[in-house]
């Protein structure tokens, strides 16, 4: 009975079916309402090459640069103080940032679920592993973004020589991070929004990874006495003086698996 | 024949969609770049990690310092000022004596020392090669200055105010050792240090040319040097605020925990490695 009544209202709403369709099939520029109804999938082929050939051009172009530095005449290994981080120190340090969520914008929040650095000769990469929400389909997003990291010093103008070196994120492919199968067209929706339209924001969105290099230093030639009681009485009296000197970035290049950061010695002064 | 048609509207509508083809380039084309890019990049990066292959480390960090580098620290203090050592002079009783007789009477000549204070000047403290641990620094001291002296010659009591010069230029060795990490120790090794006194002394009829070397003991004059490794002990380090606003970044406080640290040299710089843990 219930079976039949089924059918009955099946066959009352095929009429209207066809037609909805068929006007949604003129209507659908923007095909909103589709990728929000149905299910299809990303072609995973497809993202995995976009995404391997763009890295691969970002590594080409990067050690390109490279090696123009590395053949010039000008050394780089002749700083006063020349630090060389292995990429596992990088990882340390990027691995503070995961667990922590901030926001793309107002719609969308992300959570860090992971960062890794690669260090390539002339390159440094870093990949996020985010889990983005958007709050307006109310869908969660797994998302890799590849990040150059760029360097830069950061100077505190109410204190000269206080600078931090950071290690700045700069998205170059952003990729759901799925295997082959599938997603909701809701979410390619807002896999497109972000890609399309973030990427060249995104930048700014991550915080950077600070790397520990104290740009000012100090240290003490310790007060001293010496009493000389041979010949001529006396006491001889070094006093205690502090040397304090602020340090420049110089370079910063990326090697294979090293990270090398070059700093020269300047502002030196000395104290009572 | 229903299900047929409502298949094919279905593709029609999907096909005026984009989906990831349209975020992404063609498969195609991503293959194509990808034969091109690749053989470029591995024949690119042979070469470079030929070449710089020695500055790869298995510690985290590798902080190397040029002994140029230590050297504009140490001119810097040198050259800084001219009054870098100070010499208080104390009673010294007799700084010079002689034991006369005319016409059979005894009598003594003597120069006291009474007071003086004068500063003389570091004029060099230079760091040369480093080997085994050691380097090997340059010292050169120098600077005059009046002293009041008091004596009697042929029994008359007399005072003056000579002047009384040092120089000192020797080379020092200290040893390279980290304690923390977190600096360079150098440590004098012991090594007598010779400085040389000499005074210009005209009192009443009297004329001495005093001159004397003075031995101090490196490990005496100079102590321990710390010069730091130039990282931080700690990082409050930037994170991502959970909450939606115009601040876009909250901090933490993370401690910086050294281990595995281990210094060496060689011909022109000192190197401490070290592995480092970033501690809540």
């Amino acid at each position: 009975m219930k079976k039949e009544r089924i059918e009955h209202r099946q066959l009352r709403l095929r009429p209207f079916f066809w037609i909805f369709l068929l006007t949604l099939g003129t209507a659908s520029s923007g095909c909103f309402i589709i990728r929000s109804a149905a299910g299809a999938s990303f072609d995973h082929e497809q993202i995995q090459k976009a995404r391997e050939a763009k890295t691969l051009e970002i590594k080409l172009q990067s050690a390109q640069h490279l090696q123009q530095r590395l053949s010039s005449n000008i050394p780089f290994d002749n700083a006063d103080i020349s630090f060389y981080f292995n990429q596992e120190m990088l990882n340390k340090a990027a691995s503070q940032l995961d667990s922590t969520a901030g926001w793309l914008d107002s719609l969308n929040s992300y959570l860090i679920r992971s960062i890794r650095v690669t260090l390539n000769n002339g390159s440094a990469i870093a990949t996020l592993s985010l889990a983005v929400h958007n709050y307006e389909y109310d869908v969660n997003v797994n998302l890799l973004v590849d990040c150059l990291l760029s360097f830069k010093v950061e100077n505190n103008s109410a204190a000269p020589g206080q600078g931090k070196l950071y290690a700045q994120f700069e998205p170059f492919t952003i990729v759901p991070n799925v295997s082959a199968g599938g997603l909701l067209f809701t979410m390619e929706n807002v896999i497109g929004d972000i890609v399309e339209l973030k990427l060249s924001e995104m930048s700014e969105l991550f915080p950077p990874i600070e790397l520990p290099i104290d740009f000012s230093n100090q240290f003490l030639i310790q007060r001293n006495t010496v009493n000389v009681r041979t010949g001529i009485n006396m006491d001889v009296v070094i006093p205690g003086q502090m040397i304090e000197y602020s340090l420049q970035l110089k370079e910063v290049l990326i090697f294979k698996n090293t990270m090398f950061v070059a700093l020269n010695v300047t502002k030196v002064k000395v104290e009572e | 024949m229903k299900t047929a048609i409502a298949s094919i509207v279905i593709g029609l509508l999907f096909a005026g969609c984009s989906s990831s083809s349209a975020i992404f380039p063609p498969t195609e084309e991503s293959v194509k770049k990808i034969s091109v890019l690749k053989p470029q990049l591995d024949s690119l990066d042979d070469v470079l990690s030929q070449n710089t292959q020695r500055y790869s480390t298995t510690s985290n960090v590798v902080t190397r310092f040029r002994t140029n580098g230590i050297n504009r620290l140490l001119d810097a203090f040198a050259q800084k000022r001219l009054n870098d050592i100070h010499i208080n002079f104390l009673a010294t009783h007799p700084l010079w004596k002689e034991d006369k007789s005319t016409f059979g009477i005894a009598f003594t000549n003597y120069v006291d020392v009474d007071t003086g204070s004068i500063v003389i000047d570091l004029k060099k403290f230079r760091i040369g090669s480093a080997h085994n641990n050691a380097v090997t620094a340059e010292i050169e001291v120098e600077g005059s200055g009046r002293i009041k002296v008091s004596g009697k010659y042929a029994g008359i009591p007399a005072t003056a105010s000579p002047q009384i010069h040092f120089y000192l230029n020797d080379s020092v060795q200290f040893s390279i050792s980290t304690a923390d990490s977190q600096a360079i120790v150098l440590t004098p090794l012991h090594k007598p240090l010779v400085l040389k006194a000499q005074i210009s002394l005209q009192m009443v009829q009297l004329q001495i040319p005093y001159y004397r070397e003075i031995t101090l003991q490196s490990t005496e004059i100079l102590k321990p040097i710390h010069i730091p490794s130039a990282l931080t002990s700690e990082i409050v380090f930037p994170i991502p605020s959970s909450k939606f606003g115009r601040q876009k970044l909250d901090f933490v406080r993370r401690t910086l925990d050294f281990s595995r640290y281990s210094v060496s040299t060689n011909s022109n710089s000192i190197e401490i490695r070290s592995n480092i843990n970033f501690v809540k």
